[in-house]
């Protein structure tokens, strides 16, 4: 038997994991996983290149077929807290040349509000405009996707995760194929957000930004090394263990990933 | 209603069947081909398509008839079995889709032709027509053609239309689509069945080897014309119905087999969409030379 997951805290812990183990056709990248994110943390999810962070996110989500163990999110299954749920996927797991607006992709955010065939209301637009507007792409609603920067993209993506006005961020690699100015942005933003009670969660691989920003860090190599406060979570002993290296040990040197 | 808009068009009666038929065939295509295209699945699709043929051989050979209606039940049902077989390839034995389609495809074609050149070698007087599966054909069309295209066509554009937001939301980011409930065995159902119906629909007019052109060519031009999904599918609708008519009309006149010509039709559209369109023309953007916005956010 797994350990059970908190029930009695369901608004302390934003994602609960259990014995999580998963993998990509049959060779197990995760196993062991246990962890709790607490709720209104900013959070990172770091850890060498193959060491499971977007595993981790995309078995958490469901996204990935896990193996064994089971993920909860505000003390329930996924299925029954979607709306509180916002992800970002990685930029190449959206079809690129897609026939689609920015505003269009913003709506998507009120989907999980709506369904799947219930027309959008006016609060849905109300919810849509300011999500553009926080992430500074209101110029941009009627422009087709793919004539934006990846750093417009990127906020684009962002809004629609605002728009949805959910509990919890899930991000994976949200900075990739982003200039420094919109990097930024999106952190400060995300700062922000948290302050206002929402859980962010994001795989970044660059260890300098999260030991600098973040408040909180899962470090993964295959299962947890270390997760807490990032100062914790990041000592240099556990960045030993994670890389075999001491990647923060030289000046302005950055993993990546 | 049919009969009226028969009557009314001013043609001889059996063209008038052919243009119609083929108006009504190559609108349904195009409006469902984006299914294929912005889900990057058109080889499956053609491999869905050549799957029609051993159908055809093997409902000929069961029923002793060459009724169409057979004939089209044994399509959709071979048709079916190789996207589940494709499916199950890529899912549980763990081979490449690639592979798993040029397989499929293979073997669907192989399979088809060694009935069909059994049929034709038994001197079957029943057997005249079959051909027309391979390479399609327009003449000869008949007004329950027609009646057959146009009742489950409206009812899989019906569908389209219903599914429009699932569909087009798992087809742009299955990931978040997945995260907010949209089920990926449930999407991928719809859009096969969606296609199964087209492709049926069409395998007779067009051919099994041809099909997937009309599907694909429509939608390709329109995407160069357009900016949402919203827009594309009735544009390519209407793109697929032009080739359809002119391909049918044509081939009858120039005594040409109806698929070949539809799909060089079709295929001319999408070749001067790619080169000329206004905006994502390959010669609109070698003027404009630097992608507008791409790489020069840093600089505001």
């Amino acid at each position: 038997m797994t350990m059970a997951h908190p029930q009695q805290h369901e608004d302390a812990v934003a994602l609960s994991l259990r014995d999580l183990r998963a993998g990509y056709n049959g060779r197990t990248v995760l196993r062991g996983v246990d962890l709790d994110v607490p709720h209104g943390t900013f959070g990172a999810v770091v850890g060498p290149n193959g060491s499971g962070k977007s595993t981790l996110v995309k078995a958490a989500l469901g996204l990935l077929a896990a193996t064994r163990g089971s993920a909860r999110f505000f003390g329930s299954p996924l299925a029954r807290v979607r709306s509180r749920v916002a992800y970002v996927p990685q930029q190449d797991a959206v079809a690129e040349d897609f026939p689609i607006t920015a505003v269009q992709v913003v709506e998507m955010g009120r989907y999980p509000h709506r369904g799947w065939f219930r027309r959008l209301t006016a609060g849905d637009d109300v919810a849509v405009a300011e999500a553009m507007e926080a992430t500074g792409v209101q110029g941009l609603a009627n422009t087709p996707l793919d004539e934006l920067s990846g750093g417009q993209r990127q906020r684009v993506f962002l809004a629609r995760a605002l728009a949805q006005r959910a509990d919890l961020l899930i991000l994976d690699e949200p900075f990739t194929a982003v200039d420094a100015r919109t990097e930024a942005d999106l952190l400060s933003l995300l700062e922000r957000l948290c302050a206002t009670g929402v859980t962010v969660l994001a795989v970044h691989h660059d260890l300098r930004t999260v030991r600098d920003r973040f408040v909180y860090a899962v470090l993964l190599a295959g299962t947890v090394v270390a997760e807490g406060p990032v100062g914790d979570a990041l000592s240099a002993d556990n960045l030993e263990r994670a890389y075999g290296i001491a990647p923060l040990a030289q000046p302005a040197t950055t993993v990546e990933a | 209603m049919l009969n009226w808009l028969l009557n009314s068009l001013p043609l001889p009666y059996p063209d008038a069947v052919v243009v119609v038929g083929t108006a009504a065939l190559g609108f349904v295509a195009g409006a469902l081909g984006p299914l294929l295209v912005l889900r990057r699945r058109a080889m499956f699709g053609d491999a869905m398509s050549h799957a029609t043929l051993p159908g055809v051989a093997i409902a000929f050979l069961l029923a002793g008839t060459a009724s169409p209606g057979y004939l089209l039940l044994g399509a959709a049902a071979s048709a079916s079995a190789a996207a589940l077989a494709m499916t199950a390839m890529v899912r549980s034995a763990r081979i490449a889709p690639d592979a798993a389609i040029g397989v499929v495809l293979s073997v669907s074609l192989t399979l088809g032709l060694v009935l069909l050149t059994h049929i034709a070698s038994t001197g079957d007087s029943q057997q005249a027509g079959l051909n027309a599966y391979l390479l399609g054909q327009a003449a000869g069309m008949v007004e329950q053609d027609i009646a057959l295209t146009l009742t489950l066509g409206t009812i899989a554009l019906g569908c389209l239309l219903v599914w429009f937001r699932l569909l087009r939301s798992a087809s742009f980011d299955p990931g978040f689509s997945a995260v907010i409930g949209a089920r990926p065995w449930i999407v991928d159902a719809a859009s096969t069945g969606l296609l199964a119906v087209a492709i049926v629909l069409g395998v007779r007019t067009v051919g099994a080897i041809l099909m997937v052109a009309l599907l694909v060519a429509p939608c390709v031009a329109a995407r160069q014309l357009t900016t949402t999904l919203a827009r594309l599918v009735p544009l390519a609708g209407l793109i697929g119905a032009a080739a359809g008519v002119t391909g049918g009309v044509v081939s009858g006149k120039a005594e040409l087999p109806a698929g070949p010509v539809i799909v060089l039709i079709a295929t001319t559209v999408a070749v001067l969409a790619v080169l000329f369109a206004p905006r994502r023309g390959v010669v609109a953007r070698s003027r404009t030379a630097v992608p507008a916005t791409r790489d020069a956010e840093g600089a505001r």
